[in-house]
């Protein structure tokens, strides 16, 4: 509860300092550069890893209801569009992101360069978390896509080569609408701004030397994957209450 | 060829480990419990609620479509104990135990408290290794049936307030189709994730080289290994139990 209050309170004052100062678009064009590329493998061997075991669970799971696994693509396609997918990529980035964003803002905490910012002119809110937090929001789609394609395919690939089955059903959106893309998309950009907010905020409270850059690198990836849960369950049980399936 | 590196790199800490196993430090395994294990429940409990909540929310999804509300407990406890709780509890420690293991080993290996204890006659892999190693899979284990619990739970929870459905329908349903194999399976897969992070994040921790910063690097490489070993050993693990590797 107190991280979700001090997350709110950092995003108001960034979201403030922006509005005074405006985004520096050099910093956000990097931010996007390491952020985008440093999460993008883990999230294609992750997400593809995943789909392939998705087919494994189903085939220990279903068949012995329903005799041939290719009727549950459809369904396994429209669960990792609303939801696996989401989770895996916010899990994986809150891991990848959260920990780097705490790591780069802790190091530069405890090395007093957030003060010699301040010194000149500068201020850490609008020029260091704010482009993290616009990055984020920008990146986490663009994975979402990568990831589910991925995991769609090697569940495809693993459905006809392994399983001998007719692997085209894990690439057949027949159950999957528009709307459930837009949800997913939704959630992926909301914890594209959770997970560096977290990160941020464990970065730049960290002092007291090497340990204390340690210590907030392992809570901001701890924080952010809570966050990211967190949203995650809101959405779902949001969506439940609405009656959205 | 670094790849290649690795992989020689991690058996020669496996087998040194192994190799030290008789005669590892007591007192390292128990503080290692402590730390790894208790200091590490709270945050698998919430991970596993909410991952018991999530799947329920979603599998209610088909289910109640059909009205076969009388098999949500059991369909969506089988995907959670089986699947689903394992992973992403493993993921969170990943980011927890993982990340404040190589933080440790770091520093002592930069701190020359490792080459300390070559030069006093001790085994650092007796002394910091096995026991950690050990000790990773130990917590693992014993985290596992309290986060099912919970799990489980937080699916009861997320039916009786976002859907209605009765506690009494939801175990009774457990009871039909969940068998011991399946809380079994996700035990199994558990200690496997435990020794797969303890091992690969004793590897970064004790191969840590260079300055404070490099501590940060070898936390990030190593939560990173030790989320892809966790999701191929997932795949792996669910078809070979299925009979299909």
């Amino acid at each position: 509860m107190f991280q979700l209050g001090a997350m709110l309170l950092l995003l108001r004052t960034t979201l403030r300092r922006v509005f005074a100062r405006g985004l520096p678009l050099h910093e956000l064009a990097r931010q996007l550069h390491e952020m985008g590329n440093r999460t993008l493998p883990l999230v294609l061997v992750g997400l593809g890893c995943f789909g392939a075991a998705l087919v494994a669970h189903a085939d220990h799971e279903a068949k012995p209801i329903v005799q041939d696994i290719v009727v549950v693509g459809p369904p396994a396609l429209h669960l990792l569009t609303r939801e696996l997918g989401p989770i895996l990529v916010g899990g994986l980035a809150a891991l990848q992101l959260g920990s780097m964003i705490a790591a780069e803002l802790g190091t530069m905490a405890e090395g007093e360069q957030l003060e010699a910012l301040v010194m000149t002119g500068g201020d850490p809110y609008a020029e260091l978390v704010a482009p993290r937090l616009v990055a984020g929001v920008l990146v986490m789609p663009v994975l979402f896509t990568a990831g589910l394609a991925m995991a769609a395919l090697c569940a495809r690939l693993t459905a006809t080569y392994v399983y001998g089955s007719d692997g085209a059903a894990w690439t057949d959106a027949l159950m999957t609408s528009r709307g459930d893309f837009v949800y997913g998309y939704a959630k992926a950009a909301i914890m594209g701004l959770a997970i560096p907010l977290a990160g941020s905020l464990h970065g730049l409270r960290a002092r007291g030397g090497a340990s204390a850059v340690g210590a907030a690198t392992t809570a901001g990836a701890v924080t952010s994957f809570l966050a990211m849960m967190a949203i995650d369950l809101g959405a779902a049980a949001l969506s439940a209450a609405l009656g959205a399936y | 060829m670094n790849s290649l590196a690795a992989f020689g790199q991690l058996s020669l800490v496996a087998a040194r480990a192994l190799m030290a196993g008789p005669r590892l430090w007591g007192r390292e395994l128990m503080r290692t419990l402590a730390r790894f294990g208790t200091g590490s429940l709270v945050i698998a409990i919430c991970v596993a609620m909410a991952t018991g909540a999530i799947i329920v929310l979603e599998t209610a999804a088909y289910t109640m479509s059909f009205g076969a509300r009388d098999i949500l407990g059991g369909m969506a406890s089988i995907s959670i104990l089986r699947e689903f709780g394992p992973l992403m509890v493993a993921l969170v420690m990943s980011g927890w135990v993982g990340a404040s293991n190589t933080a440790e080993l770091g520093n002592l290996t930069l701190g020359g408290q490792v080459s300390a204890l070559r030069g006093l006659g001790a085994d650092p892999y007796e002394v910091l290794v096995a026991p950690r190693l050990l000790g990773t899979v130990l917590a693992m284990a014993l985290i596992a049936l309290p986060a099912d619990f919970a799990a489980v739970l937080g699916g009861v929870a997320a039916a009786r307030i976002v859907l209605g459905v009765e506690p009494a329908m939801f175990f009774h349903s457990i009871d039909q189709w969940v068998k011991l194999r399946d809380i079994l399976e996700g035990l199994l897969k558990t200690v496997c994730f435990g020794a797969a992070i303890g091992l690969l994040s004793s590897r970064s921790g004790l191969s840590t080289r260079g300055g404070a910063r490099a501590v940060g690097r070898s936390v990030a490489t190593s939560v990173v290994q030790s989320v892809v070993a966790v999701l191929i050993l997932d795949f792996a693990i669910t078809a070979l139990v299925g009979g299909r590797l």
